[in-house]
């Protein structure tokens, strides 16, 4: 090897250990933390101070739903969301986050900070983890701002009924063992209770597009698992992100949704109506 | 690593690319110890059969049974060319893997090709995956949906040329004998074999796949065990 190549090869991995965007030291060595020790850490919060139900105003109620954020400070997506979200008059003053708020280091504080005037405003933003947000092993930053990864939560409407709302921890494309168990637990309680149950996560469960390679999903078998545990407990809709483009599949009565991201050139978030059925509308920002 | 290390004598039918055994018919028979996330331990066992049918067509075809919830079987033709430094080949491969306990299963059809040498094997390839419902009797079954297009890679390395009565292999790709995985879940593989007679070779491999490697967020999915023998006709 002449000293030439050897001074590639160095330049090369410096560059790859000093960019801010990608973990590449991450691709093949562990995070910080296991979605094992992630659910046990969200189970004790929730004990203490479970998310609080949304009571909708009416049987079909709106929620904004966002995903794959990816922010970095280099855009102002962020702030054109929440604005759209601030100047709309939907009553629930929700919006379901399907992970990857940041990309790169450092950023949460200044994404927590962008979307503070929804909080202001009265808004709940509920969020998926997604697996950018525990890249850098600064997954510790990530929840000092959001701590929750795996939590439920119901929204009554006025005729009495329910639906009820799961979020999952799927930012390394497992569930993990402990949140698994947790899931078929809860999924047998719900049965026969609710309206309709929703669970959204942050990644997706089919390949059938290919516009956003690499973006990795479930092994094929807690694909399966997940989606017999999905269709045996009768979910109606399961909500993800992750692969930047949207996507609607069906399989065995239960629907799968993949969102646009925020961050796409296109980028978008979303209206969704819950009611009998899902309603859909792309907001492009 | 333990295992690995103590497995490490033991033998691998894929390690074989241009071994004496590729020229013979053979069968080989493995018991498996699978332990995954999804599925906790398993055990089970495979049946191979290799097929040299002449200089340039073989064929490969392996069923596994993995304790009650696993049924998988593969069938490969493979045309090839033998070169000075080593054979060019095409498989072409179908393969069905079953999940009982789901009732969903992972049909795939597909082409590659692969160069083998002594010490490396290299294969690229793409293929396409159905997921397939066996439910029977409820409305919504039967909701089959397509993957359109999966690549499919390996990259074998031997330690001694492949001719060798005894080699220890080690690699990587996204499809064995018994599954086919999404490009975004590579099997790592570590193995080896050990011709015991003219007719028995003994043959051993761990395999480990990771989850997330391309979410960047990498931990333990999935370890597999097989030992077993070879017999060649």
């Amino acid at each position: 090897m002449n000293r030439l190549t050897f001074f590639c090869i160095l330049a090369g991995l410096a560059a790859l250990h000093s960019c801010n965007k990608y973990d590449f030291a991450g691709f093949a060595s562990v995070t910080d933390t296991h979605v094992n020790e992630r659910f046990d850490a969200s189970m004790k919060l929730i004990e203490a101070h479970p998310v609080a139900d949304v009571n909708a105003a009416s049987e079909d109620y709106e929620m904004y739903l966002v995903t794959d954020i990816h922010y970095d400070g280099t855009s102002d997506r962020l702030e054109r969301f929440v604005s759209a979200c601030t100047s709309d008059t939907v009553a629930e003053k929700v919006v379901l986050c399907l992970g990857d708020i940041v990309s790169g280091r450092d950023c949460q504080s200044a994404a927590f900070s962008k979307l503070q005037p929804l909080s202001e405003a009265g808004w709940r933003f509920l969020n998926a983890l997604g697996n950018h947000d525990t890249f850098f092993r600064e997954y510790d930053k990530f929840r000092e701002f959001w701590p929750l990864t795996t939590y439920t939560f119901k929204v009554n409407v006025p005729s009495g009924a329910s639906d009820l709302f799961i979020c999952l921890d799927t930012a390394e494309g497992s569930c993990g063992t402990s949140q698994r168990a947790w899931l078929e637990d809860q999924l047998k309680a719900a049965a026969g209770k609710y309206r309709s149950i929703n669970v959204y996560t942050h990644t997706h469960f089919f390949n059938t597009d290919i516009s956003q390679f690499p973006s990795g999903n479930f092994s094929l078998e807690d694909t399966y698992d997940l989606m017999s545990l999905f269709s045996r407990y009768g979910v109606t809709s399961v909500l993800t992100g992750h692969k930047h483009h949207f996507e609607h599949r069906s399989f065995r009565g239960v629907a799968y949704y993949t969102f646009n991201a925020l961050c796409n050139n296109r980028g978008s978030c979303y209206k969704v109506t819950f009611g009998k059925e899902l309603q859909l509308k792309e907001i492009n920002l | 690593m333990l295992l690995l290390g103590m497995l490490l004598p033991c033998a691998d039918i894929s390690a074989r690319q241009r071994g004496p055994a590729r020229n013979h018919y053979s069968i080989s028979v493995l018991g498996v110890y699978d332990h995954s996330r999804t599925f906790a331990n398993q055990g089970g066992f495979d049946i191979a059969g290799h097929m040299p049918f002449n200089t340039y067509v073989e064929a490969d075809a392996g069923f596994e049974f993995l304790g009650p919830q696993i049924l998988a079987g593969t069938f490969i033709a493979r045309p090839k060319l033998p070169l000075r430094t080593g054979e060019l080949f095409v498989d072409a491969a179908i393969h069905l893997r079953a999940f009982n306990r789901f009732g969903i299963g992972t049909f795939s059809a597909g082409g590659s090709l692969g160069y083998r040498m002594d010490y490396v094997s290299v294969q690229l390839g793409v293929q396409r995956m159905s997921i397939l419902d066996f439910q029977k009797g409820s409305e919504s079954a039967g909701s089959n949906i397509s993957e359109p297009l999966n690549l499919i890679f390996r990259l074998a390395v031997n330690v001694r040329p492949a001719t060798s009565p005894w080699n220890i292999s080690l690699g990587a790709g996204n499809f064995t004998l018994y599954q086919y995985e999404r490009i975004y879940y590579p099997i790592f593989f570590i193995g080896g074999h050990c011709d015991v007679t003219d007719h028995f070779t003994a043959q051993a491999k761990v395999e480990l796949k990771p989850s997330g490697m391309f979410n960047m967020t990498t931990h333990f999915n999935e370890m597999s065990v097989r030992a077993g023998i070879t017999y060649r006709f």
